[in-house]
């Protein structure tokens, strides 16, 4: 009975057609340039497809293959290792720096423009100009740490170190952006719960533990899930500064698809690691979005 | 009004009419007319960046002057994967170019699934007069698919400055790995703490100089990558074993380098050419970014184990899509390329060594000092290539390995005979 009831109280079709004739536009654009190939992408992962040779249809052997895939494996763990290494410190200097920030003092508008500076840089230009500072024998990163006493690193060129060195990198350049979505989170709160804080003889630590961090709950959420989506899909910097090396130790997903689909021209199985990509970042999104909405509640 | 128009003799629909008709002529003129040019048209993806872009851009004058009838388009791409990503679209879009150049490994990728035009059928190029070991890098499956304008060749590179000041002689360079491994100690230079300095034998700076660096010395124990059907790996025998462990003696018994030392970007910054290193596998490329980091180069034939010498040529090779629209177009440029003058141009302007034998002999191309060395080291490469669609996935496999025994992730056997296991699987998926 309900059912009909909410029938009976929707408008009619015809009622909105303006509505929408007028999200029809986007709604063709959003199809086909991003349901279509991604349903076409789906589809390709069940096929052996190499755009050169007769494509057969191979059920789900590039999915079995991935399971025994030691190398996907690997970027499976360099992806998760990365994501983490990138979505907790960004987080929490972006934080800091947007706490630091909120408050009035001078120049405060030149060092909000200079954290956020990064985020606006060319990433290929960052990537280079990073290589350089990474360098071992001349780079500035070993001579601060020589300078400090401490011996030097081969920061790009040690399987141990090089994904390191690419999350240092990727906190600097994003730290921007979480700092600038907590400042506008910042804005938010209002000023009598910290007043009230204080007389209550609350001190920083404490206002910053039980009011901004849970006042913040819905703005880190979604910038967790912001961060942990474009973590997942790194490429370009890894591109530019280790082409995956050393020892496959900076290969990641959305690389080894790349490398998988072009330079081995499998995009069949190219395309089954994209789809396990799609569904792990849409876990995470869905997942997000509940504990977001549960947290708002 | 209407009476206005059918005063003068037309009324609204003849001249609706006559309005329609003329566009729609004008627009089948038009269109045909496009139709036609691009009949007329040569379309050439090319490949000639860097330190061949000018060799590259004389060529195609020179065959717009002798060919003004055909209208040759050509687009120049930067790096080889970039034109791979635009040659594997196009095919599939039909939008192929009709000529393109390409690192040869690219070219039988699609040859493999017989996309591309039988050259040695194609040409009117006598074959003989192509050097055989740059030419087997474009035959597969029984055909001439993929045929080189030039070849890459490898020596040992030294910085003759740094050779002089160790007390070895620069013109009696290595004949056999056991000089090779004195010349690697008696260069290498480090600090009190250990800090390296100069690495006496820097070996390789990322995963394609890995596998080129095994390669040579694995041919230098007189092994190869593949059985001469190109069916099974043969890389993981003794021959394979016994130059991995040299390679391995040279970084942890000798310390002539150190891991990793120089893996990064290269160019005018790498090791060799800040005088960092002094010696180390060069190609013909490496020859301008040394002398214009005033690096006082040199080279010289890589030594085998036991004397003789050996190298590995890479060339760039013409591919004709075999439904291109300019076949005829295609053809004439690709003869035209491999004409001696030709050859001999591209070859003095760009540093590479020409597939026409001739022209490898060419008094111009000899008077070159580097260029001359690197033709004479190209003379030692083996007859017989590694040919196979997969060869960009072997590459990585044995690279792979090569460091996982370096960084002592493993045994040296252990990490060839997984790889050769992981090729094997590759070979006989096909």
């Amino acid at each position: 009975m309900t059912f009909r009831s909410g029938a009976a109280d929707a408008p009619a079709f015809n009622q909105n057609l303006g509505a929408y004739l007028f999200l029809a536009p986007a709604l063709l654009i959003l199809f086909l340039s991003l349901l279509l190939p991604a349903a076409a992408t789906i589809g390709m992962s069940f096929t052996d497809i190499s755009f050169l040779r007769p494509t057969n249809f191979v059920g789900l052997d590039n999915y079995l293959r991935l399971l025994s895939d030691g190398r996907f494996q690997q970027a499976v763990f360099n992806t998760s290792y990365y994501t983490l290494g990138v979505t907790l410190p960004t987080m929490v200097l972006g934080l800091l720096a947007a706490v630091a920030l909120n408050r009035r003092f001078p120049f405060r508008v030149a060092f909000r423009t200079i954290f956020y500076l990064p985020v606006l840089t060319s990433l290929i230009a960052a990537a280079v100009v990073w290589v350089y500072i990474y360098e071992p024998y001349s780079g500035p990163m070993n001579g601060l740490l020589v300078s400090l006493g401490l011996p030097p690193q081969p920061w790009l060129q040690s399987p141990n170190l090089a994904m390191t060195a690419l999350i240092i990198m990727a906190v600097w350049r994003d730290f921007g952006t979480a700092m600038i979505i907590y400042l506008a989170g910042l804005q938010d709160i209002p000023e009598e719960i910290y007043e009230a804080a204080r007389l209550d003889g609350a001190g920083k630590f404490a206002i910053l533990r039980r009011i901004t961090v849970p006042m913040l709950s819905s703005v880190t959420f979604y910038l967790m899930i912001i961060l942990i989506v474009q973590s997942f899909q790194v490429f370009g910097a890894i591109y530019v500064m280790t082409g995956g090396g050393p020892l496959g130790s900076t290969e990641t997903i959305v690389f080894q698809m790349y490398q998988t689909a072009f330079g081995y021209t499998e995009f069949g199985y190219a395309a089954a690691m994209s789809t396990v990509l799609f569904f792990v970042i849409l876990l995470f999104s869905i997942v997000g979005t509940k504990i977001m909405r549960k947290g708002e509640a | 009004m209407s009476t206005s128009i059918k005063h003068r003799g037309l009324n609204r629909r003849e001249l609706l009419r006559g309005v329609a008709g003329s566009a729609l002529a004008l627009g089948l003129t038009g269109v045909a007319g496009r139709a036609f040019a691009q009949d007329q048209q040569l379309v050439f993806w090319s490949q000639f960046a860097g330190s061949k872009r000018a060799a590259g851009e004389a060529l195609e004058a020179a065959f717009k002057a002798a060919h003004p009838e055909r209208n040759l388009v050509s687009t120049l791409y930067a790096e080889p994967p970039q034109l791979n990503e635009k040659i594997l679209t196009s095919i599939n879009g039909n939008t192929a170019p009709d000529l393109f150049v390409q690192h040869w490994d690219y070219n039988l990728t699609y040859a493999a699934g017989d996309r591309m035009l039988d050259l040695g059928e194609a040409l009117d190029v006598d074959m003989t007069a192509l050097d055989p070991s740059l030419l087997a890098y474009g035959h597969i499956n029984g055909a001439q698919y993929s045929v080189p304008m030039y070849g890459t060749s490898r020596g040992i590179g030294f910085n003759r400055a740094l050779v002089t000041q160790a007390g070895l002689d620069p013109d009696a360079p290595p004949t056999t790995w056991a000089e090779l491994r004195e010349w690697a100690v008696a260069l290498t230079r480090r600090a009190e703490s250990g800090l390296l300095e100069v690495a006496g034998f820097s070996m390789f700076h990322n995963d394609l100089e890995a596998w080129e660096t095994f390669t040579i010395f694995l041919q230098g124990a007189g092994g190869s990558l593949l059985s001469d059907d190109l069916s099974t790996p043969t890389f993981a025998g003794p021959e394979g074993v016994k130059a991995l462990t040299f390679l391995y003696d040279l970084l942890y018994a000798d310390k002539v380098t150190d891991l990793g030392f120089g893996l990064g970007p290269g160019g005018l910054a790498s090791p060799f050419n800040t005088g960092r290193a002094a010696m180390i596998i060069a190609g013909n490329y490496s020859t301008n970014n040394a002398l214009r980091a005033g690096i006082e180069f040199d080279v010289a034939p890589i030594p085998m184990e036991g004397g003789g010498f050996t190298s590995i040529v890479d060339p760039f090779c013409y591919a004709v899509p075999r439904d291109a629209r300019n076949t005829e177009g295609a053809v004439a440029f690709i003869e035209f390329a491999l004409s001696p003058e030709q050859q001999v141009a591209f070859a003095v302007e760009s540093k590479n060594v020409p597939v026409l034998k001739s022209a490898q002999q060419d008094p111009a191309v000899q008077a070159d000092p580097y260029l001359s060395k690197f033709v004479h080291t190209a003379s030692f490469a083996p007859a017989k290539a590694p040919a196979i669609p997969a060869f960009s996935r072997l590459v990585t496999i044995i690279a792979r390995a090569v460091q996982e025994a370096m960084f002592n992730r493993t045994s040296v056997e252990n990490a060839l005979t997984s790889a050769a296991a992981e090729v094997q699987t590759i070979l006989d998926r096909g």
